[in-house]
């Protein structure tokens, strides 16, 4: 089995902490941790992790996605989705990996496989034009 | 019986009404005492193409790389490294290995998806996706 998603603090530019409720859209680059409440959607070309005590209402559109609090909303991951133990997962899933450990919850359609188009996350470029990122790719910072 | 050994017991569901009997280890199938149906009790390691409406087993199955199943599949565990086109049920795990091809409904308690395996199909997954085994914990 590959290489399950790193987790590690560093690798999260945005944090919406265990107190936190969030309501709207998230449009961004890096990875996003959440611990608390989020209420809307998460688009990234990067990768989301809801910790245990994450509760997320959300469209998700990600590269890769670990979940072990509670998803409820579709899913989009051009890569990888872990559901891991505690996690529960209650929408669409459509990702070209899964993994499903045991004690995990998910209770939707699922589409998986290489051959799974996941549409890439649209970024926003400095000049605010929403773009997929195949078609320019855009530099942090620029 | 000489040696004095006796043979060892397991509980399993039957697949059709899902209540509880007491089969032989050994035994390939059994008729249900409940609902009189036969029922397979070996495990089962499919090589070949099957296309029936359902196919079931109150053991392990396991569907290799050349097997072709178009059925509604029914298991204590599920390996599927060949095709599944039908709804499959497993009382315990659903591991999908790198070569599967899966289009159907799942059920089970877990799910193992390799990556390179593809799944198409609506699925239900978890400890409390599977209640019918709550009767043979009891
Ligand atoms: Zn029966």
């Amino acid at each position: 089995m590959a290489e399950s998603i790193s987790t590690k603090n560093d690798d999260f530019a945005t944090v919406i902490g265990p107190d936190a409720q969030f309501n709207g859209e998230l449009t961004f680059q890096g990875g996003v941790r959440i611990d608390g409440k989020f209420d809307g959607s998460i688009t990234t070309t990067g990768k989301v992790f809801v910790s245990k005590s994450g509760h997320l209402k959300a469209e998700v559109k990600a590269a890769s996605l670990a979940l072990e609090g509670k998803l409820e909303g579709n899913l989009t991951a051009q890569d990888r989705v872990e559901l891991r133990a505690t996690g529960q997962m209650l929408g669409d899933v459509k990702a070209s990996k899964l993994l499903v450990v045991e004690g995990a919850t998910f209770i939707g359609r699922c589409e998986v496989g290489p051959d799974v188009k996941a549409t890439p996350a649209p970024v926003t470029t400095a000049k605010g034009v929403k773009e997929p990122p195949t078609m320019r790719p855009v530099c942090a910072g620029k | 019986m000489p040696g004095g050994s006796t043979p060892t017991r397991r509980r399993i569901l039957c697949t059709h009404c899902s209540l509880v009997l007491e089969v032989d280890e050994a035994a390939k199938s059994v008729s249900c005492r409940h609902c009189y149906k036969r029922v397979v009790t070996e495990a089962l390691i499919v090589k070949n193409y099957v296309a029936v409406r359902k196919f079931h087993t109150a053991n392990r199955m396991r569907i290799t790389k050349k097997g072709i199943v178009y059925a509604a599949v029914k298991a204590d565990d599920l390996e599927i490294d060949g095709v599944l086109e039908g709804d499959a049920l497993a009382m315990r795990g659903i591991r999908l290995t790198k070569r599967a091809r899966v289009k159907g409904n799942l059920r089970g308690r877990t799910l193992v998806v390799q990556p390179g395996a593809s799944l198409v199909g609506d699925v239900r997954i978890g400890p409390d996706c599977v209640p019918e085994t709550a009767a043979l914990e009891e």
